[in-house]
C-alpha cells in the first residue's frame, strides 16, 4: 500500500510524455552533450535528467534514477550516484523501506525478468555509501515497504495459474535468501483463490483480499489466518476495486472503485458488512486516480484526478487543504503536484510545471518554509521557449464533454499563419493525453505547426460511461469528436490556416488519421501513421489473438466480431477503403512491432500503390510499437517532417509518387534472401 | 634494383653536406626499405589475386555447367509441352537476372582483382600491405559469397523444378519465416502422419522465403534448435498451436512464422503477412500467381488477398476499382 498512489502517475505525464511512447521509455537514455549547440528532434526525446524520484520517511535524503544510477542526496550537500551504471537492467521504481534503505525494482533487459536489489547506506563524508546491498529474484512488486521495520518488506510475488494472474505474498528479510524465503510454506496468504491484491492488518495477518473473475472483482475474506477464504463480496459489473489502506480498527477498507459509481471514487468497504458502505468522494467529471491518507495511513485526507490534463488535488480535511498551501504559494502561475512526502507530511518532493516549464523537481519544507532545487527535468529546453498547452471543453451533440488541448506555436506571424497538426491519441478506450511536456507536440509546435489533441470518447479518466461510449466507435463516434473539436478551434483560433491541416497519430491514432482523410478529404490536406492499425481484421488473424480467448474477446468488445461483423469491420478498414484516400499518406512502422504488425502498413501501401495514391511506407528496423531510442525518434521524425512541409508549408505541395524505405521481407525492412 | 642507384648519390650528396646528408640518409634508408616493403608487398598481393582469379573463374565455369545441366534435363521431361517449356526458359532467365551475378561478380570478383593490383603497385609501399593476411581473408570471405550467389540462384533453379513436379494430391506452399536472433533448423510437422515434415535453417536475423511441394493436410511449426556453447537448446511450440493447411492443386499462402530469442528466452508466432508475401510472390514467382488459385492456409476467411487480386485485376483490365 502507498501514500501515495498518485506518484506513478505524475512522473509518468512529466518524465515520459511522448505519442509513441513504449513500454521502455526509460530505456531512451542519449544524454545531452556537454555543448549544445543547436536544438533538435533528439532533445525533445531524450530522457528526463533523473525519474522516481523518492524522499526517505524521515525526509532527510533524496533518491532518484538518473543514466541507470541511483542518485542520493539532498539540495544542501547535492546528489551523486550511489551505483555503478546497470544497464544491464531497466530500472522500474526505486522506494525508500526505511530511513537509510532503498529497494530497487528492475527488469533484465534480456530475459525480462523482474527483480529488486536492497541497499542500505551509510553516511561517507557529506555523501552516502553502499553499506551492504542484497538482489532478490523474485518476479513480482513491493507489497508494503513497511519503513517502520527497517530491512524487512512484503512483497508480493506473480503467479500465473490456470490462465489467471494472481500474487502469493511474502515477509522478506531483503538481506536473506529469495529463493529460502519464497517457498510455498512461507506464503502469507494461501493460493485457493487467485488473490491479487491484499490489505493487511498492523499484525501483517491477512485477512482481506480482491480477486478479479470475468474483470469483476471479487472480495474475499477469511476470520483468521488458518480459516478458508469466503467470498463475501462481488462487484456488479466489470470495474476496479484497489484497496489503497485500513482504518485503525481494521473495519474499514479505504479504495478506488467504480462498482458503484460512474467515475473512480474513493469509497469505504465495511469489513463486517462485506459492502461499499460509503462513496467518499466522486468527482463529477473524472477518475479519482489516487488517495492520500493521514502520516498513520489510517484515514484519506485527500483524492488526486486529472483535470483537464493536470493532476489535481482535493481535499478531504481541512489539515489537509494545508498539505498544497506551501508550494503552491512558493510557485504561484505554475502547476504545482506533490510526487512524495516524509512520513509526517512535512517534507515534500514537488514537481513544478508551466507552460515555460517542462518540470523541475524541488523539496519542500514546510516547517522550515523554504523550497530548494533538487533538478529540472530537461534543462536543455528550459530556454527555448516551450510552447504553452492550452485546455478547453465543449459539448458534442450527443451530450457528452469533450476536453481537448491547443498548442499553438510561440512565434506567430498573424491571422491564419499557423498549420495544424490534428494528433489523436492512441488506445482508443481508456488513454488519454494531458498537457504535461510532450516531446511529440513540443517538436511539432517548435517547427511552427499548431497541435491539436482530442479526449475523445472512449479517453481514459472520465468514467465508465465515457469511457464505454468509444467502443466500437472506430471511425465513427470517435472521429466525430475530433471534427467536432478541430471545428471548434477553426472558427475560434483566428491564427489557424484552416486550408493547412494534416493529421498524425500512433497506433490507433494512425488509424483515426487516415479514418479521417477517407471521411473528410476536404478537411485536410494529408494523414500520417506510424505503428497505425488499416485493416480491423487483420487485429484477429495473429497466433497470439487466434488462440487467446481474452484478448480475442477485448478485441470483439472494441471492434466488433469478425464471425458476424465482417462487412462492417471492413466498412471501416482504411486497406477496404483505399479509393476513397485522395491525400498524401505518410506510413512509418516498426519491424518488430508486437501489437499492430507491420503488415498492417503493406496492406494499405500495396492497395494505395494499386490506385496509384500517393503514399510512402518507411519500415523502420529494430522498432517495436515505440521507440526505444532517441535515434529511432530522428529516423521516423526526419522524413515525416519533410511529408509536413510538402503538405503544409506550401513547399511543392503535389501529390507524391508512391516511395519506400525497406523492401518486402516478411520479417523486417531488409532486402529479401534466402 | 633503383633504389641502389638512390643510395649512391645520397651518400655522394653527404660528402659535400654532412648534417643535411645525414638526414637525407636517414629518409632513403627508410625509402629503400619501404621499396623493398613493396616488392615483397606485390609478390603476396600478385600470389592470392592469381588464386582469387583462377577459383572464381572455377566456380562461374561450375554454375553454367551445373545450371545448364538442370536446364537441360528438366527441358527433357517437358518435351512436347511448348508452353510449359518457354514458361520454364522464361522462368530460369528472371531467375538469374533477380540472383543479380553481375554486381555478385562486380564486388566480389573484379573489384577484389582491382583492390590487389592497386595495393600490390610494386613501386609504392601502400598502407594496407602491413595486413596480408587480413587481405587474404578478405578475397577468400569474397569468394565465399560469390559461390553462395551461385548457390541461390541454382536453389532457385531447383525450387522450380521441383514446383514443376506439383503431384496429385499436392500443394505448392508458400513457407515463409524469419529468425531475430539464431535458429539452427526450424522444423514444421505434417499433423496425424510422421511423414511429410520438414525442417529449414539457419536463420540468423534472415528470413526463408520457399515454394516448397507439400502433400495435402495440416501442418505445424513444431520446433526450434539452436546450438549454444554448453550443446544445444530445442524450443517446443508443439502446444502453441501454430498450423497452417495446405489445399492441393493450390498456391498456399501459410503466414509468417516469426522466432525471436533473447538470452534463454525464445517466442514464436505466426503473422498473417499476406501483403508482404504477395509483394515477394509478384517480384519473384509472378508465374505462379498467373497459374494457380490462392488459397488461405493460415485464415481462410481472411478476405485480404481475394479483394487485392480482385482489384488488382480490375485495374489492369482498365476499369475502376472492383
Amino acid at each position: 500500500m502507498s501514500l501515495i498512489s498518485t506518484t506513478t502517475v505524475l512522473l509518468v505525464a512529466l518524465a515520459a510524455g511522448s505519442l509513441p511512447a513504449a513500454d521502455n521509455e526509460t530505456g531512451m537514455v542519449d544524454n545531452a552533450p556537454e555543448a549544445e549547440t543547436s536544438i533538435g528532434v533528439q532533445d525533445f526525446f531524450r530522457a528526463g535528467e533523473l525519474s522516481n524520484p523518492v524522499i526517505s520517511p524521515d525526509g532527510q535524503i533524496i533518491a532518484y534514477l538518473a543514466r541507470a544510477r541511483i542518485f542520493v542526496g539532498n539540495p544542501q550537500a547535492g546528489h551523486s550516484p550511489l551505483t555503478r551504471e546497470l544497464w544491464r537492467h531497466e530500472l522500474l521504481d526505486l522506494d525508500w523501506i526505511s530511513n537509510h534503505e532503498l529497494l530497487l525494482h528492475r527488469r533484465a533487459r534480456d530475459s525480462g525478468a523482474l527483480s529488486f536489489v536492497a541497499f542500505e547506506l551509510a553516511r561517507d563524508g557529506d555523501g552516502y555509501r553502499i553499506e551492504r546491498e542484497n538482489e532478490l529474484a523474485i518476479h513480482g512488486y513491493l507489497f508494503d515497504a513497511m519503513p517502520q521495520s527497517p530491512g524487512r518488506v512484503l512483497i508480493a510475488a506473480y503467479v500465473q495459474e490456470d490462465g489467471r494472474t494472481s500474487a502469493d505474498l511474502f515477509y522478506i528479510d531483503v538481506y536473506g535468501s529469495a529463493y529460502q524465503q519464497t517457498k510455498s510454506r512461507r506464503r502469507l496468504n494461501d493460493r485457493t483463490r487467485h488473490l491479487l491484491h491484499y490489505v493487511r492488518g498492523q499484525d501483517l495477518s491477512l485477512h482481506f483480499g480482491v480477486t478479479y473473475n470475468e474483470r469483476r472483482p471479487e472480495i474475499w475474506q477469511r476470520d483468521g489466518d488458518r480459516r478458508a477464504w469466503e467470498l463475501t463480496w462481488a462487484g456488479p459489473r466489470p470495474s476496479t476495486f484497489l484497496p489503497i489502506s485500513v482504518s485503525a480498527d481494521g473495519g474499514v477498507v479505504w479504495a478506488l472503485s467504480d462498482a458503484v459509481t460512474d467515475k473512480v471514487a474513493a469509497v469505504a468497504f465495511d469489513v463486517a458488512d462485506a459492502s461499499i458502505s460509503q462513496v467518499l468522494y466522486e468527482h463529477d467529471r473524472a477518475d479519482l486516480n489516487g488517495i492520500i491518507m493521514s502520516p498513520d495511513g489510517t484515514t484519506p485526507i485527500g483524492v488526486t484526478f486529472m483535470d483537464r490534463g493536470l493532476v489535481r488535488f482535493e481535499a478531504l480535511t481541512p489539515e489537509a487543504e494545508r498539505l498544497y498551501d506551501f508550494a503552491r504559494g512558493e510557485f504561484p502561475g505554475s502547476d504545482v503536484a506533490i510526487i512524495d512526502m516524509s512520513a509526517d507530511q512535512a517534507t515534500q518532493l514537488v514537481a513544478v510545471s508551466g507552460s515555460e516549464n517542462p518540470g523541475t523537481v524541488y523539496r519542500c519544507d514546510r516547517l522550515a518554509g523554504e523550497c530548494n532545487l533538487v533538478s529540472p527535468l530537461y534543462p536543455w529546453l528550459e530556454d527555448i521557449g516551450l510552447a504553452p498547452v492550452r485546455a478547453e471543453t465543449l459539448t458534442t451533440d450527443d451530450g457528452f464533454e469533450l476536453d481537448f488541448f491547443l498548442t499553438l506555436p510561440n512565434k506567430v506571424a498573424g491571422p491564419g499563419s499557423v498549420p495544424l497538426i490534428v494528433m489523436p491519441h492512441g488506445g482508443p478506450i481508456g488513454v488519454s493525453d494531458n498537457r504535461y511536456f510532450s516531446g511529440d507536440v513540443q517538436w511539432l509546435a517548435w517547427n511552427g505547426y499548431g497541435v491539436l489533441q482530442v479526449n475523445y470518447r472512449g479517453s481514459g479518466g472520465y468514467g465508465r460511461e465515457f469511457r464505454s461510449a468509444g467502443l466500437r466507435e472506430w471511425g465513427r463516434g470517435i472521429e466525430d469528436d475530433i471534427e467536432t473539436a478541430l471545428e471548434y478551434v477553426l472558427n475560434n483560433e483566428d491564427v489557424l490556416d484552416a486550408g493547412r491541416v494534416c493529421t498524425f497519430g500512433a497506433s490507433y491514432g494512425g488509424y483515426s488519421a487516415l479514418m479521417s482523410v477517407i471521411d473528410r478529404p476536404e478537411r485536410y490536406r494529408c494523414a500520417a501513421s506510424f505503428a497505425g492499425v488499416t485493416d480491423l481484421t487483420l487485429l484477429f488473424n495473429g497466433s497470439r489473438f487466434r488462440h487467446n480467448a481474452k484478448l480475442r474477446d477485448r478485441l470483439i468488445e472494441m471492434i466488433g466480431d469478425p464471425d458476424v461483423d465482417m462487412p462492417e469491420l471492413m466498412e471501416y478498414s482504411p486497406v477496404y477503403q483505399y479509393q476513397d484516400v485522395s491525400r498524401p499518406v505518410y506510413l512509418a512502422h516498426g519491424s518488430k512491432d508486437q501489437v499492430v504488425d507491420v503488415e498492417h502498413s503493406w496492406r494499405l501501401r500495396k492497395m494505395l500503390t494499386l490506385a496509384d495514391g500517393a503514399v510512402e511506407l518507411h519500415v523502420l528496423d529494430d522498432v517495436g510499437h515505440g521507440f526505444a531510442l532517441t535515434s529511432q525518434v530522428e529516423a521516423f521524425y526526419d522524413p515525416l517532417m519533410d511529408f509536413f512541409a510538402r503538405h503544409l508549408q506550401g513547399v511543392g505541395a503535389k501529390q507524391d509518387a508512391a516511395a519506400e524505405t525497406g523492401s518486402a521481407a516478411t520479417g523486417a525492412g531488409r532486402a529479401p534472401s534466402n | 634494383m633503383w633504389y641502389f642507384s638512390n643510395t649512391f648519390v645520397t651518400l655522394f650528396r653527404m660528402i659535400r653536406c654532412p648534417v643535411l646528408s645525414a638526414a637525407i640518409l636517414l629518409i632513403t634508408v627508410a625509402t629503400a626499405h619501404a621499396d623493398s616493403r613493396a616488392e615483397e608487398c606485390h609478390a603476396a598481393l600478385s600470389k592470392i589475386s592469381a588464386e582469387h582469379r583462377r577459383e572464381s573463374t572455377e566456380l562461374q565455369r561450375h554454375f553454367a555447367d551445373r545450371l545448364a545441366d538442370l536446364t537441360r534435363d528438366h527441358l527433357q521431361n517437358l518435351a512436347g509441352d511448348n508452353e510449359a517449356t518457354a514458361g520454364f526458359r522464361s522462368t530460369v532467365d528472371r531467375v538469374v537476372e533477380q540472383g543479380g551475378l553481375d554486381k555478385v561478380r562486380a564486388a566480389n570478383f573484379e573489384h577484389v582483382l582491382s583492390y590487389l593490383s592497386e595495393v600490390g603497385d610494386p613501386e609504392s609501399y601502400h598502407p594496407d600491405c602491413a595486413h596480408i593476411e587480413t587481405i587474404e581473408a578478405w578475397a577468400r570471405e569474397a569468394r565465399v559469397k560469390y559461390e553462395r550467389a551461385f548457390g541461390g540462384v541454382i536453389a532457385d533453379v531447383e525450387e522450380r523444378i521441383e514446383i514443376d513436379k506439383l503431384g496429385d494430391g499436392e500443394g505448392l506452399v508458400v513457407i515463409a519465416a524469419y529468425a531475430f536472433g539464431y535458429a539452427e533448423t526450424i522444423k514444421v510437422n505434417r499433423l496425424g502422419s510422421l511423414f511429410g515434415g520438414f525442417t529449414i535453417g539457419p536463420l540468423f536475423n534472415a528470413q526463408h522465403f520457399r515454394v516448397h511441394r507439400l502433400q495435402a493436410g495440416n501442418y505445424s511449426w513444431d520446433e526450434v534448435t539452436r546450438s549454444v556453447p554448453r550443446g544445444r537448446v530445442f524450443h517446443d511450440f508443439s502446444e502453441d498451436e501454430l498450423v497452417f493447411g495446405v489445399e492441393a492443386g493450390k498456391l498456399n499462402y501459410t503466414g509468417v512464422f516469426v522466432y525471436d530469442v533473447r538470452g534463454d528466452y525464445a517466442g514464436a508466432e505466426i503473422e498473417d503477412r499476406a501483403a508482404i508475401v504477395l509483394t515477394i510472390l509478384e517480384q519473384r514467382y509472378p508465374e505462379l500467381l498467373e497459374n494457380y488459385e490462392i488459397a488461405n492456409g493460415l485464415v481462410p476467411e481472411d478476405d485480404f488477398i481475394d479483394f487485392y487480386l480482385t482489384e488488382k485485376r480490375a485495374l489492369e483490365v482498365g476499369g475502376g476499382p472492383g
